[in-house]
């Protein structure tokens, strides 16, 4: 062991701590990437309504119909389901807070009514 | 007086930087928040007692400060830099080094293969014994005791003795007096301050304040995951009762 004092080897150890940065609001990112997947889906459904409209043939139809059609469905379910997923989650949360927010407010009403009689 | 205002006492004219620094800590188990914004700053060189009744947070602001637990806000700060959500293990290789409550030693290993464990930190068996057996030199006649067999006292030791291997810049320990005797709790204090003039800063949480009181050099009194007063030991006589008795002071 060197004869570094401790003090020191803390100092210089902590300035190269690695140390993990807070994570980003996950929330707020998950919802933008929902937004962003339907958005696809729904790009694909209208990639593939123009590629079977074009053609008559059903052979040709059919990779539009599954790429464009069911993929497409497929990313608004999965997009949407993160929109409300998240949506809903700040929602219940503004609504819990409002509410214990209500019932604080009116205790205090109630307290300041008992004095004043 | 704030934890900031008796850093600054303690460290003369010009500013000291906090060895540790817990500013306005949240801390929760699942949904219980059990920290209602803590802060303590513990001086280098010096040893402050975190005193209060079962329940209070002291083991969990003990945790924190060892990184054993990350804080659901406010920061932590070592020698001035934010470690927030570092590994323990991390701090505990730098000198930050905890003695937990129930003492932590391996009870069916003996006291050399006890002190063994802590050469894997870095520093050598020999050094490791030498200043366990300076400081402790009761663990010389039980090197080759098993530690469970061991009196409650001398196991205290072996934990300490294992904690000062590790040649620590912050040392962090949990109930030092749990279960022991009083005469071996005076003794183990008294070293405790004899590592504190060495340079060690020392954060100790205790439940039994007045054996803790005459090695402090500053006290925290915390309460229902508050610190409800901060100062020399002395000038905190009335608080203490105040916070074990729930009367206010």
């Amino acid at each position: 062991m060197t004869d570094v004092s401790p003090i020191d080897k803390l100092e210089s150890g902590v300035e190269r701590l690695r140390v993990p940065e807070p994570r980003a609001d996950r929330e707020s990112l998950l919802l933008k990437v929902g937004f962003g997947v339907a958005g696809l889906g729904l790009v694909l459904i209208i990639v593939g309504y123009v590629g079977v409209s074009g053609t008559l043939d059903v052979g040709e139809q059919m990779p539009y119909l599954v790429s464009g059609g069911i993929l497409g469905l497929a990313l608004v379910a999965i997009g949407m389901s993160l929109v409300m997923r998240y949506s809903l989650a700040r929602l219940f949360r503004f609504w819990l807070a409002r509410l214990v927010y209500e019932h604080q407010a009116q205790t205090d009403r109630i307290i300041d009514a008992l004095r004043q009689r | 007086m704030s934890p900031t205002d008796v850093a600054g006492a303690t460290g003369g004219g010009s500013p000291v930087v906090p060895l540790l620094e817990l500013a306005g800590i949240r801390a929760a188990y699942g949904r219980i928040e059990v920290l209602h914004g803590v802060d303590i700053t513990v001086p280098p060189a010096s040893v402050v007692a975190l005193l209060g009744p079962n329940g209070a947070g002291k083991t969990t602001t003990l945790k924190i400060a060892g990184g054993q637990m990350r804080p659901t806000a406010g920061c932590v700060h070592i020698s001035g830099r934010h470690v927030n959500g570092a590994a323990p293990d991390a701090l505990a290789r730098l000198g930050v080094c905890t003695v937990p409550e129930g003492r932590g030693i391996f009870p069916n290993l003996t006291v050399r293969e006890n002190l063994r464990m802590i050469t894997y930190a870095g520093a050598s068996q020999k050094r490791v014994e030498e200043r366990a057996f300076t400081h402790f030199p009761r663990l010389r006649e039980r090197v080759n005791q098993v530690a469970g067999t061991m009196s409650g006292g001398e196991q205290q030791m072996l934990a300490m003795a294992r904690a000062l291997g590790t040649e620590p810049a912050l040392l962090l320990l949990d109930e030092l007096s749990m279960g022991l005797a009083p005469l071996i709790v005076e003794e183990l204090y008294a070293l405790v301050r004899d590592i504190a003039s060495q340079g060690v800063s020392i954060l100790v949480v205790e439940q039994f304040a007045r054996t803790v009181l005459g090695v402090a050099d500053i006290a925290v009194i915390m309460a229902h995951g508050e610190v409800t007063a901060v100062g020399p030991p002395s000038e905190l006589e009335a608080e203490l009762s105040a916070a074990y008795l729930g009367v206010p002071s």
